[in-house]
């Protein structure tokens, strides 16, 4: 039999720690970065109050003592019973749907008045939510290559039904969603890969010479970042090959307007309208970095950001105005007509986000620490998370807007 | 709350146990007001270290890069904003800690990502008992194995722990947990590796 020492912290510490020189360039860049951006605007800075020289010090501590009796008086409600509006809607008061038994236990912290939990779907490990089709929610899976088909109306309040292989990736499946036919970008074969959703079937591939991070369309021509390659490529598939290809330092966002304008962002802070045939640059403007998509929203353009970082508009007629920052913070977002939401970055609480400003609306607690990833489909909200320790799909039922 | 405001509440409300030399104080407080020559020192004393412990986590040296610079981008760019210049490196390791995390969540791979080893005879790695050296390199190559399949929640606080040597008052500042969960958490961590190294033996 094998003889194997204990595990102790030294070993662990000499496994994991290995002695990695960070690379010189980085400090060079992250000094130049430095140099040359701008800090944000820091906290106003209020002196100590003289709160017995000022009328304003008299008025400041009757406020305050009021606040006090006003905690103190809602503590003992809460003793007594809690307010009948801050109560959790538990899945038992949903008929139309039943609830599986994977549902959490709603022993968190309470949810605004009329969210619901409705089920939780189970999924394998390395799935997310990442698009909606006709009612369906569509969920990627990078690290086997698939995309797999959750029907809201199967099981117990929605199952998975189909799983489709796509190939080799190490990353999130970038899809680009059309009327009957999606082109997901594949990066461990780099190709882009045409799925028929109602069929559920690959229908052809194309290699391009690139791994894809996110993808546009106009008509046949589809426009793909190379993040890692830092590159922008422009893939004819009406003739299944690159006709153009553009450097863009860590390529990240990209969208095609209505009017076929073609913006990209690169992730250190650019965005750029560019030539639809030559991909060469018409006009470029510098934006907060840490890019991750852009999204067409009908006169605006969408800029979602890696996690810490803002989201923001811009209008794309005039990009030279720069963008406008929100303070809102997302680690996933989804887009509907009627409204947006988001993940926190930093709690997984799922937000709705104001409509125009992107501000945050309402905030839900949730459910477990690992959500992340969310879809607007069958008038529910779908989010990844955990349950008991499994991978789900979280059912959340918004209240009518 | 915006995710601003509790990042706010959480450095406000919780501190490391180890505090900021009064030069390093300084040098935090003259690269909030925009010195780029004090950041720079800033930098140097901690690039290093952030480097390796995302690489630890994220076992792939362009994600290591790539969050290390992304976590001192977004340091010198809110730096104005921290009010307590003593908790800078629980602030900083928080920065880092969430970026590891959300790198790898969007990676979607934690569980099923295998470290390769070249050359190494699983099914005779332990039966000898010869070659003490080859058998410790078996190990920590197996521990790798092991580690690669927790979630990104466990990867970062073994790692924070064991490989950047923050302690457990750390750990509570940098994740804004109580130090008592930190310890249960470290605890749950340490159990889900020994389990998943019994899978690789």
């Amino acid at each position: 039999m094998s003889r194997r020492p204990p595990l102790t912290d030294q070993t662990i510490a000499e496994s994991l720690g290995e002695d990695r020189a960070v690379p010189t360039d980085l400090i060079s860049s992250i000094s130049s970065y430095a140099r040359t951006t701008r800090q944000q605007p820091g906290f106003p800075v209020i002196g100590p109050l003289r709160l017995r020289q000022t009328a304003l010090g008299w008025r400041l501590l009757a406020i305050t003592a009021l606040l006090l009796l006003l905690l103190l008086a809602f503590g003992i409600t809460a003793l007594i019973g809690s307010p009948p509006r801050l109560t959790v809607v538990l899945p038992s008061a949903v008929p139309s749907v039943a609830p599986t038994p994977m549902t959490t236990p709603s022993t968190g912290p309470p949810w605004p008045a009329g969210w619901t939990h409705v089920a939780d779907i189970p999924r394998e490990d390395g799935d997310g939510v990442v698009a909606e089709f006709e009612g369906q929610v569509v969920i990627a899976n990078a690290s086997r290559g698939e995309l797999a088909f959750l029907d809201p109306d199967a099981g117990a309040g929605g199952q998975i039904v189909h799983r489709l292989e796509l190939g080799p990736a190490s990353r999130v499946l970038p899809m680009l969603r059309g009327a009957d036919r999606w082109w997901v970008g594949v990066d461990g074969s780099r190709e882009l890969v045409a799925v028929d959703p109602r069929a559920r079937t690959v229908k052809r591939r194309i290699p391009i010479d690139g791994s894809p991070y996110n993808l546009a369309a106009s008509g046949e021509i589809v426009y793909v970042t190379d993040f890692g390659g830092g590159q922008v490529l422009r893939v004819d598939t009406s003739l299944d090959r690159v006709t153009a290809v553009a450097d863009l330092d860590r390529a990240a966002g990209v969208v095609v307007l209505d009017d076929g304008t073609v913006l990209v962002a690169s992730r250190p802070g650019t965005l750029a309208q560019i030539d639809p045939v030559t991909l060469a640059t018409i006009a470029e403007v510098t934006i907060q970095g840490d890019v991750m998509t852009l999204i067409g929203d009908g006169g605006r353009v969408i800029i979602t950001r890696n996690n810490a970082d803002r989201l923001s508009t811009i209008d794309p007629n005039d990009i030279a105005a720069g963008e406008v920052l929100s303070d809102t913070r997302i680690s996933a977002f989804a887009l509907t007509a009627e409204s947006a939401w988001g993940i926190d970055w930093m709690s997984g609480a799922v937000l709705r986000l104001d409509r125009g400003g992107l501000s945050i609306e309402v905030e839900v607690p949730p459910l477990s620490q690992d959500q992340d990833g969310i879809v607007h489909a069958a008038g529910d909200l779908w989010v990844e998370g955990q349950a008991q320790g499994r991978p789900v799909v979280h059912r959340i039922r918004p209240p009518d807007l | 709350m915006s995710a601003e405001g509790l990042m706010d509440r959480t450095v406000e409300s919780e501190a490391s146990d180890r505090p900021l030399r009064a030069g390093e104080i300084d040098l935090v407080r003259r690269a909030q007001a925009g010195d780029p020559d004090a950041f720079d020192l800033l930098v140097a004393g901690r690039a290093t270290q952030a480097y390796r412990t995302a690489w630890a986590i994220l076992r792939d040296d362009a994600d290591a890069r790539d969050v290390t610079q992304e976590t001192f981008f977004q340091v010198w760019r809110d730096l104005p904003r921290l009010r307590d210049p003593d908790r800078f490196d629980a602030w900083a390791g928080r920065i880092l800690h969430n970026r590891c995390i959300s790198l790898l969540r969007r990676r979607r791979t934690s569980s099923v990502r295998e470290v390769r080893v070249d050359g190494w005879d699983e099914a005779n790695a332990y039966v000898s008992g010869v070659h003490p050296l080859a058998d410790a390199q078996a190990e920590a190559d197996a521990i790798r194995r092991a580690f690669a399949r927790l979630s990104a929640e466990q990867r970062a606080l073994l790692a924070f722990h064991h490989v950047h040597g923050r302690s457990v008052a750390d750990l509570a500042a940098i994740t804004g947990a109580p130090s008592g969960t930190v310890k249960w958490r470290l605890h749950n961590a340490r159990q889900a590796l020994e389990r998943a190294l019994e899978g690789e033996r």
